[in-house]
């Protein structure tokens, strides 16, 4: 063998092999270094993947009345949930062809879900609050199919239907907007519900508690095998009580839905809405709330729900607003009710006194215009005291006029356009600021989400066509800082414009001001509590598991308005008279009462598809030398405030002096319990029967 | 008779041995990472499957080494062409796994990048042998330029599709052949620049990572890169980078093999691999499932495995009776260590990830059978072999 017969290229191989040998040597040291080095760290990590953690609900708070009764709870309740498993033998076609029928779905979709969700182990939740039918059917069914599992899930009860529906609210699936907000961080949507309206929606992080997390120990399949326990707990909500008279409540909502009979029958009115609010006197909570049209609560619940014609539901929260809590939100004139703080505004000026008499003749001339009163011919000699009792519109034409220095007609030397700018807004200030301080006009604070705060308004009229009247809020606040630095306040939108000469006397009478029926609960209580003006709240204390009082709500003073006593004296005087003196606007309803009420009437007009309608309205506290509960009564669509408001206040005062036990017989006592027959009464059965349950 | 009987004392036993071993431990691995039917891609029966293809493989390496392969330059042009058509035909299919590169024919499938590798050994292997044997044998510079020309047409149309593994082992392939084939100053300034890369990544990937991550950034700023493109590189500089999702493969793969310890989980009983939880386990990062169930033991017993091989084929390149049947087997030897290096290289956070099969190991019918092709081929260079003894 010599060099010439091997290969010339011999060497070079030799050299390529060397570099690929150490090439491939290095894999080996990285090996060891990986399997024998990182070998037990890394074993710990394979493990790892072999656990899962699946998000647990925690126990929502339960909610109580004030006397302990149990308004809404979690009860077990069945969900189906499909673990996708990391197996073939998922067959997902042939489970929802299985599944449709018995869960009265579209297979299609019950398909979609199943697949549509990515990732394995994950957990879906095909239906919400299974039967007894469909929980047996799939355990007889097991084996076909797999991965499928009967879960329970903790459900919301609501066992009194709409009892208190407005206050309490309801549960819902937060949505992807609800989850980027702040107070949603770390719930898991799949398992958590939030509440969607009324203290289950306030008292969200009260009641709601953490999540925790099931550690699952799965097999290589990812089957879970074995529950390793929490890591960490579900921590359970918090339960509250609220100041809600459960009893109470329920009679009011009784007594509306009898009303709205009542009138009717005796005088074809069709109210749209009716809202009643009592207040306790002495720590401004809610002892009852109601807004009809009502709505159970359970319909919104995936089991109560199901049990209900979800299209039937919607149709009747559509066309009935019931989703709506006009007590809190419906914003309408007050009309005559104003007046008590509009005499205290007139005295505590000094442009009347105690002792003011006007003759009213049953008008007044403004201008050129004319206002009548409600009473054709007029009250004759009217001082403070008969002008509330008998809800004398002239005498509050005065007092708004007098308040911008109006004495038939602008102040020696001043011209119109001055008196516009000065005089005038002085007076509109003047008894807005009082209303404003009684709680009209403004947010009262109350513990439940949506509240909307009443509103005053002022009008232009375009000087080119005097029948256009262009109205606009009243900016209070921008006109009073106005005068107090410059003397004079100018708000006219529009030129060239005037403004409406019967401003003043409207706003004396009502007119110009939009309340809320909570606001004007609040101005009753101001007023029962002589300028005590306390914020009306429904949560009454949160409790521990063992049901003892963790944190007491504390009633919240807002204000504390001065008048001089004798000023009271003329008002409440009035407001007694309303309902005890002959003549008086409410006398017709409370004369026969075993207490003595204080109160004033109130009927003001709006316009309803195009058709002005009365709004019924009364506000009052009894009893009239001690005051224990404030009252507010609106019936829009109802009449005269003596037709429907004023016998619907008579029947909820006698109630809450029955059931506590005061100035009735001890035959006509009643208890603090909600009705046995609550479920048969007709404010129950008439919204079940409006959205009937389906037929199983 | 003498022919045969000559053949059989010359063929290479201990290479055969080692692919048959390899073929043996794949298998197993295939079997035990397809045994959960975890995912709807997973084949089943994917063991035999691959038996069978072996066995085919085995039937078509013993056809290759009676073949002379000699009479492969005559054909060349045609097969390079062939495969360059292919290549083009693939992009009529649908895509798989995000590339064109496989042709479906009812139940059949071939990936035309696989024959592509061993024609483009073949048309330069031939050129080079073709200048060695001319009467003065020029190897200046330009020399290589034909030969860039030969592997420019494959990889860009494999790079298309995009299967950038496999064009990568085109390119390995060449730079082998052209190592092979340059004059000794030629190859020092190879070796040089190999030596100065290696060292110049490994420095970069331990010493200065995170810089070269904020170039790689800058680079898909100036889409200079394409994302995917980059989070593999990405991934290799900075292992905790994305472990949940573009690092997820590689990840799981390397706690797959690190979990396996020095002697293993046990054949069928590694978690990570029985739960399918390493994507691609039983095609590209079949390494995984070995590294688990055969611990350390096992697969280092693999990598030594494919040393021996490239040490006998080493051996046959040396011993071939002409260059042409060296260069063809250095084309092999070029492309298997590229694979197995890169394969299992990139589950150790050794190279970036890229879609190689391991050669006798992965899951693949296609890739399998021109494994045993080559090593038919490199065995018909064997047994007609220069005549060491009794000449």
């Amino acid at each position: 063998m010599d060099d010439k017969d091997q290969n010339p290229r011999l060497r070079r191989v030799q050299w390529m092999y060397g570099m690929i040998f150490a090439s491939l040597a290095s894999l080996i040291l990285r090996l060891a270094y990986v399997q024998i080095g990182q070998g037990a760290e890394l074993r710990q990590e394979a493990q790892n993947t072999m656990l899962a953690k699946l998000p647990v609900a925690p126990a929502r708070g339960w909610i109580y009345d004030a006397n302990g009764q149990l308004l809404a709870y979690d009860q077990p309740s069945f969900d189906v949930i499909l673990t996708r498993l990391r197996s073939k033998q998922q067959d997902y076609h042939a489970m929802a062809q299985l599944l449709a029928p018995v869960f009265h779905m579209k297979a299609s979709d019950l398909e979609n879900t199943m697949a549509n969700k990515l990732g394995y182990l994950t957990q879906i939740t095909l239906l919400e609050g299974a039967t007894p039918e469909q929980i047996s059917f799939i355990e007889e069914h097991q084996t076909e199919l797999p991965g499928l599992e009967v879960v329970p899930t903790p459900e919301r009860v609501y066992p009194y239907g709409d009892l208190a529906c407005h206050i309490l609210g309801y549960l819902g699936s937060p949505s992807p907007d609800d989850m980027k907000l702040p107070q949603y961080q770390g719930y898991n949507p799949q398992v958590q519900k939030i509440g969607k309206a009324g203290v289950e929606a306030e008292y969200e992080s009260i009641l709601q508690g953490t999540l925790g997390e099931q550690v699952v120990e799965t097999n290589s399949l990812g089957v879970p095998l074995r529950y390793l326990g929490y890591d960490p707990a579900p921590q359970s909500g918090s339960s509250i009580r609220l100041t809600v008279d459960g009893h109470l409540q329920a009679m009011v909502q009784q007594y509306i839905v009898d009303e709205l009979k009542t009138v009717r029958e005796k005088y074809g009115y069709v109210p749209q809405d009716v809202e009643v609010v009592v207040l306790d006197v002495k720590t401004g909570g809610v002892l009852a709330m109601a807004s009809y049209p009502y709505y159970d609560p359970n319909w919104f619940v995936p089991t109560g729900g199901a049990q209900v014609d979800q299209a039937q539901r919607d149709k009747y929260m559509n066309q009935t607003h019931a989703f709506y809590n006009y007590a809190i939100m419906g914003k309408l004139q007050l009309g005559s009710t104003v007046k008590p703080v509009n005499t205290i505004a007139g005295l505590m000026s000094g442009v009347i006194t105690p002792d003011t008499t006007i003759s009213d003749p049953g008008y007044v001339r403004i201008g050129n215009d004319v206002r009548h009163d409600w009473q054709p011919g007029g009250h004759g000699l009217v001082n403070p005291v008969k002008a509330i009792q008998e809800s004398c519109d002239t005498f509050f034409y005065y007092l708004g006029l007098w308040l911008g220095k109006w004495h038939g007609g602008v102040p020696a030397g001043e011209s119109l356009a001055e008196w516009s700018d000065t005089d005038r807004v002085k007076g509109l200030n003047t008894l807005f600021y009082w209303e404003w301080l009684f709680g009209l006009g403004q947010f009262t604070g109350i513990d439940l989400p949506g509240e909307e705060a009443g509103y005053f308004f002022d009008d232009n009229i375009d000087k080119r066509d005097p029948k256009k009247v262009i109205s606009y809020d009243y900016p209070l606040l921008t006109a009073m800082q106005s005068m107090a630095k410059t003397g004079k306040f100018n708000d006219r939108v529009v030129n060239p414009t005037d403004y409406k000469l019967t401003v003043l006397p409207l706003a004396g009478i009502g007119q110009q001001q939009y309340v809320t029926p909570i606001e004007l609960a609040q101005y009753a209580l101001t007023l029962a509590t002589n300028g005590k003006r306390l914020q009306p709240h429904v949560l009454d204390a949160i409790l521990n598991p063992d049901g003892s009082v963790k944190q007491q709500v504390q009633p919240v003073v807002l204000d504390t308005i001065n008048v001089k006593p004798q000023y009271w004296q003329v008002v409440k005087q009035g407001m007694y008279d309303v309902c005890n003196a002959p003549g008086g606007t409410a006398y017709g309803s409370f004369h026969d009462a075993p207490y003595k009420a204080a109160g004033k009437t109130g009927t003001a007009q709006y316009l309803v598809n195009g058709q002005m309608q009365n709004i019924s309205m009364f506000i009052g506290y009894a009893p009239a030398d001690n005051p224990q509960v404030a009252i507010a009564v609106r019936v829009p669509g109802g009449g005269e405030s003596s037709e429907a408001a004023v016998p619907l206040a008579r029947q909820v005062l006698d109630e809450y002096f029955k059931e506590h036990h005061e100035f009735f017989p001890p035959n006509e006592w009643t208890s603090t319990a909600i009705p046995s027959n609550w479920k048969q009464m007709t404010a129950y059965t008439s919204v079940e029967d409006a959205v009937p349950k389906r037929q199983p | 008779m003498d022919t045969i009987r000559r053949m059989w004392r010359d063929v290479d036993w201990l290479l055969i041995a080692v692919v048959l071993v390899l073929t043996g431990i794949g298998c197993i691995a295939v079997g035990s990472a397809t045994r959960s039917h975890a995912n709807p891609s997973m084949p089943t029966h994917a063991a035999l499957k691959q038996a069978v293809f072996a066995l085919i493989g085995l039937v078509v390496m013993v056809f290759a080494t009676w073949f002379d392969y000699r009479m492969l330059r005559r054909v060349r042009w045609i097969l390079y062409g062939l495969s360059l058509v292919l290549l083009v035909v693939v992009f009529a299919f649908p895509e798989v796994n995000g590339a064109k590169s496989w042709i479906q024919l009812g139940p059949f499938s071939f990936q035309p990048s696989e024959l592509a590798k061993l024609t483009l050994i073949l048309v330069i292997a031939s050129y080079m042998a073709g200048i060695d044997e001319s009467e003065v044998p020029d190897y200046r510079l330009w020399r290589w330029l034909p030969v860039i020309a030969m592997w420019l047409p494959p990889f860009a149309l494999t790079m298309k599709e995009p299967a950038l593994g496999q064009a990568l082992v085109m390119f390995a392939i060449t730079c082998t052949l052209l190592a092979t084939f340059a004059k000794t100053s030629q190859f020092r300034w190879m070796t040089a620049l190999f030596v100065v890369v290696v060292a110049g990544l490994v420095v970069i990937s331990v010493f200065f990572d995170q810089q070269a991550v904020a170039v790689v950034q800058y680079m898909v700023q100036k889409h200079w890169l394409h994302d995917y493109q980059a989070n593999r590189i990405l991934t290799w500089l900075d292992p905790a980078y994305g472990p949940r999702t573009v690092g997820y493969n590689v990840h799981q793969a390397e706690v797959a093999i690190g979990s396996g310890g020095v002697f293993g989980a046990g054949l069928f009983r590694g978690t990570l691999t029985g739960g399918g939880w390493v994507p691609n386990q039983w095609t590209d990062y079949i390494f995984s499932a070995i590294g688990e169930e055969m611990g350390f033991v096992g697969s280092s017993l693999v990598v030594v495995l494919y040393i021996l091989l490239v040490q006998r084929l080493v051996r046959i390149a040396g011993l071939a009776t002409d260059t042409f049947g060296t260069y063809l087997v250095m084309g092999m030897v070029g492309m298997f260590a590229f694979q197995a290096f890169e394969n299992i290289g990139m589950d150790l956070y050794m190279s970036p990830s890229t879609g190689i099969t391991l050669p006798f190991v992965s899951y693949g019918g296609t890739s399998l059978v021109v494994n045993y092709l080559c090593i038919g081929v490199a065995m018909s260079v064997a047994v007609r072999r220069r005549k060491l003894r009794f000449h």
